[in-house]
């Protein structure tokens, strides 16, 4: 279960970096209209599932850094829709964008809320501590 | 730990259970078959050769309103389908063959080696765009809008070798290409990628969200 858990979590951090990637690969048309956004979310996810096997706990620092990333890129480039549309293209086709922004950033605030949980003295498994 | 795994399962249950409910969005027409100036799912390129005109069906990719793109129109399914202003429910070999059913003459003077130096000949074409709702038929340049505001100039490249080896699923280029089936005489290959002589984007003051399903209609114009 913890394994499962570990997984999830690696594989959510590498979506994160991949986001940013993508946000990145924008600012270059070149780029941009040779790179599929669902092939670099598929690379990261990868990255992030193998990363989970050599690790015993889920790395808040790691989350906390990758996360704070995908936004200051967001914000300097003024692209915040973009990662629900990078999103999308992650074989999520059919579904629509506001539902995709709402289930992302629920995710995102729901990981936070049980990382400032965990921090707050009520230790859950799986997490390690602020490193 | 099962705690937090339970609360991951009903996030992905919430995930598939919202989903947008909108007549007009590819989400709903799965099951409903909407018609949209007569092109559907199930039938989703319409050929008059009495007019001389094709519709094909597409949806807006609201991706491209506010970012940069050199496609216009391309098949969902083809390489560069998550690449346009307008994914298409059609593909672009069928599209060329129904180009020449109707008459259309193909300029087929484009090759990747001449491409940033020519400029695509071919029978001009007149480009609309319109959905249900929508006040009117809009023609191509108010719904793309061209950085230099030049206007766009299309023309039916042909390319079918191209096309059907490549497979990029292009239908309509916005500047000048040898795999598109038609593209903009306006301007050369790279234009946009390499050059950045030109930004290409959607119209978001005209054109639906994102996910609208639209009619596209092209018409061969005799000079």
């Amino acid at each position: 279960m913890n394994k499962l858990f570990l997984v999830l979590f690696y594989a959510f951090c590498g979506l994160l970096l991949a986001i940013s990637v993508n946000l990145i690969i924008s600012t270059n048309v070149w780029l941009e209209m040779r790179i599929h956004e669902r092939l670099v979310l598929e690379v990261g996810v990868g990255l992030g599932i193998v990363f989970s096997f050599l690790r015993n706990s889920a790395s808040i620092a790691l989350f906390f850094v990758l996360q704070s990333m995908m936004f200051l890129i967001c914000f300097w480039l003024s692209k915040m829709d973009l990662i629900y549309y990078s999103l999308r293209n992650f074989y999520l086709d059919d579904i629509a964008i506001s539902t995709i922004k709402i289930v992302f950033l629920t995710l995102l605030t729901l990981m936070n809320l049980l990382i400032v949980y965990h921090l707050l003295g009520k230790k859950l498994t799986g997490f390690s501590k602020f490193s | 730990m099962k705690k937090i795994l339970a609360f991951l399962a009903v996030v992905a249950l919430l995930f598939s259970a919202c989903q947008k409910k909108d007549e007009t969005s590819t989400t709903s027409t799965t099951t409903k078959d909407v018609s949209v100036n007569g092109v559907t799912m199930s039938a989703p390129m319409k050929v008059d050769k009495e007019n001389k005109t094709i519709t094909v069906l597409a949806e807006v990719n609201g991706k491209y309103l506010t970012e940069n793109t050199r496609h216009a129109v391309v098949f969902k399914d083809g390489k560069f389908g998550d690449k346009p202003v307008f994914r298409a429910f059609q593909n672009q070999n069928d599209f060329l063959q129904a180009m020449l059913e109707i008459g259309g003459v193909a300029g087929n003077n484009m090759t990747k080696e001449n491409g940033e130096t020519t400029y695509v000949e071919g029978q001009k074409i007149a480009m609309s765009v319109t959905w249900n709702g929508a006040p009117k038929s809009y023609d191509i340049n108010e719904v793309i809008s061209d950085g230099n505001k030049k206007t766009i100039d299309l023309r039916f490249g042909g390319n079918e070798k191209n096309a059907k080896e490549l497979n990029t699923g292009c239908i309509t280029c916005l500047d000048s290409c040898s795999v598109g089936i038609i593209s903009n005489h306006a301007y050369t290959y790279g234009a946009v990628e390499k050059r950045g002589e030109v930004i290409f984007h959607g119209n978001a003051a005209i054109l639906p969200k994102d996910g609208t399903l639209v009619a596209v209609t092209y018409k061969l114009i005799n000079e």
